[in-house]
């Protein structure tokens, strides 16, 4: 009987995708499984091989006593994926279909039945974004990029900017997740299932888990709930974003940043937008500096014709050690920093004509290249002390400057438990992304460490830098929040799968056993 | 001397690259496997005149071929070609995999289907 092809390296020294460093380090054994048997075949079940790769990989860490966790495309900036002990690449893992029957899916989910995707956990945004568009549907948001894989994403929260809709774990049905002993379950809300138990029979029997508060914990989870297989969500018919990009002194937009009363902005359209989002220079608040800039989408029915792609021509590409180079300059000489983030903001956020620029999901959240060094701490506000966080952020990166600039997002509340964007009505997020230097993580400790006096309510993204304490978890989420994901999770997984899926950060944050 | 076998060496970070695009919706640069890539030494001989030529394994890439190719010296590369006056010029091939794949479209899902 053919088994799995799973390849394998031991003391493998992992990386994330951006190289930053403190993130990654020798991995005892790196795992590698296919959708493929050990004979080079295919099943007739694309997803089979993949699947029974994972549990004997799990079946294998039980039975060395090791801990296993897998990875995405690693783009993470924070060791959320990581263990040092068995590491699993689930990049080859990339089965998914578009559509289910009738009798896989529940009635109050049959007028969407041709809108819901299962994908293996390794598809990434791309794969459906671009093969999505072809088929006239859309993901309902995503992240800023599009290299991430679904699994990896909706695990951190990834999010957007979404307004009215939320993070990408705010579309997700369902998730199918190996186990202890190789059992693999399939998970969805009780008070809203999308698939009958026969989906279950098609997923080679998995165990059917019908719990609203084990989907809420286990949907931002980090990897911590087991290997996740594949992730059942809803996609939605296709539209277009038109995109405005504008330049502003910092004095007009704090008002609009603190309580999206857009009107003094003047934007395009009186209309709600889409995605809002300001990104701020923090050294060029003076009135004239034109250190703010407001990146709106509006939504737009697609029309018959798609608008034509745009191509990125061939360009250089910055190695590393340019990055890491820079970083090193950014500590030395600092005086640069407050011209450099500014002439790096002109080039990433061009001013778009005034009619915008209109595309697809897909397009207007395309593809970006690794920075080779680079190094991110978001933190997730109620939008009502936005103006207090504000003030504290942008006071500790004037302490000492550090390139990096503070992006403001806007996302509608998600009810996962340990979601980055959980604050309601609206969480702000704040992103400070900048090349990984001393100075830099200098600069994050700063905030950190003046947002934990504050009495500013926040939370930190799990797949970026931060501090690696249990008492912001506490605070930010509530210890109540806290205690039902971890119930929730030991629930699940029992003594023993909770110690075998468990990581550092994980301990570190006080969400272990 | 020591400056220059430094600015020698350190010309192993050369390196030049090829992604693919994908041939769905807006084209975007094929997905990769960054975390699982081959890499492969090849070498050129007599300035030019003859070099080995690298041929991926079909099977290598799950059947779905490679999707970013990186080509670049290693840090031995000039040192060697100044010691051999050229005639002998190592560099390395870095493949990453395309793991583009369409969704399955078979027929059936349900119950008792096979696809």
């Amino acid at each position: 009987m053919a088994q799995p092809l799973i390849t394998f390296e031991d003391h493998h020294p992992w990386q994330n995708y951006h190289r930053t460093a403190l993130v990654g380090g020798t991995v005892e054994r790196f795992f590698t499984p296919r959708n493929l048997w050990d004979n080079g075949t295919r099943a007739a079940k694309g997803f089979l091989p993949g699947l029974r790769g994972l549990q004997s990989i799990v079946k294998q860490a039980e039975a060395g006593q090791r801990r296993v966790r897998a990875l995405g495309s690693g783009w993470s900036l924070s060791n959320a994926a990581f263990t040092d002990e068995f590491l699993v690449n689930t990049g080859r893992l990339n089965y998914w279909r578009v559509g289910l029957d009738d009798d896989l899916v529940t009635p109050a989910f049959a007028a969407q039945k041709g809108r819901l995707v299962f994908a293996q956990c390794g598809v990434q945004i791309k794969v459906l974004n671009g093969h999505l568009e072809d088929r006239r549907l859309s993901l309902m948001t995503s992240g800023a990029s599009n290299g991430q894989t679904i699994a990896g994403a909706l695990s951190t929260g990834t999010h957007g900017a979404a307004l009215g809709f939320g993070a990408i774990q705010d579309f997700v049905h369902g998730l199918h997740i190996v186990t202890a002993d190789g059992d693999h379950h399939f998970i969805q809300r009780k008070s809203r299932p999308a698939v009958t138990s026969k989906f279950c029979e098609w997923l080679e029997g998995a165990r059917e888990v019908l719990d609203d508060d084990l989907f809420r914990a286990a949907v931002v989870s980090f990897g911590s709930f087991g290997l996740i297989h594949g992730v059942l969500f809803e996609v939605e018919p296709i539209y277009l974003l038109e995109r405005h990009v504008r330049r502003y002194d910092y004095t007009e937009v704090v008002h609009a940043a603190q309580t999206l009363e857009l009107e003094t902005l003047g934007l395009p359209h009186a209309e709600t937008p889409f995605h809002f989002e300001v990104v701020l220079n923090p050294y060029r608040l003076a009135p004239g500096e034109k250190g703010a800039f407001v990146r709106v989408l509006y939504r737009r029915p697609a029309g018959p014709r798609l608008p034509p792609p745009h191509f990125s021509e061939s360009r250089l590409q910055n190695s590393e050690d340019l990055v890491s180079i820079a970083g090193f300059f950014a500590d030395v000489a600092p005086a640069v920093i407050p011209e450099f983030l500014q002439s790096q903001l002109d080039d990433a956020l061009a001013l778009t004509p005034p009619g915008g620029v209109l595309g697809t999901h897909g397009q207007q959240f395309g593809d970006s290249n690794p920075t080779g060094g680079g190094a991110s701490t978001e933190i997730g506000v109620p939008l009502k002390h936005v103006g207090r966080a504000l003030q504290v952020i942008l006071g500790a990166a004037q302490q000492a400057p550090f390139g990096a600039p503070v992006a403001l997002r806007y996302v509608k509340s998600s009810d996962a438990l340990l979601a980055l964007t959980h604050f309601e009505p609206i969480t702000c997020t704040f992103e400070v992304p900048g090349v990984d230097s001393t100075r830099t993580r200098e600069g994050f400790q700063r905030i950190w460490q003046a947002l934990a006096k504050s009495d500013i309510p926040h939370v930190y993204h799990w797949g970026q830098a931060l501090p690696q304490n249990a008492d912001w978890p506490s605070a930010g989420f509530g210890a109540a929040r806290v205690k039902q994901w971890r119930d929730a999770r030991r629930g699940f997984l029992g003594s023993a799968g909770s110690s075998m899926f468990q990581n550092a950060l994980l301990s570190r944050c006080g969400l272990a056993g | 001397m020591l400056a220059a076998l430094c600015l020698g060496a350190a010309s192993g970070c050369y390196r030049y690259a090829y992604h693919e695009r994908s041939p769905s919706g807006s084209h975007d640069l094929a997905p990769i496997d960054r975390q699982q890539v081959e890499t492969h030494s090849t070498w050129s001989y007599w300035w030019g005149l003859q070099q080995s030529e690298w041929m991926p394994d079909p099977k290598g890439c799950d059947g779905l071929g490679a999707g970013r190719v990186e080509v670049g010296f290693r840090w031995f590369s000039v040192p060697l070609m100044l010691i051999t006056l050229g005639i002998a010029t190592p560099s390395e091939i870095t493949v990453y995999c395309n793991v583009d794949a369409p969704p399955d479209e078979s027929a059936r899902v349900g119950a008792g289907g096979g696809s």
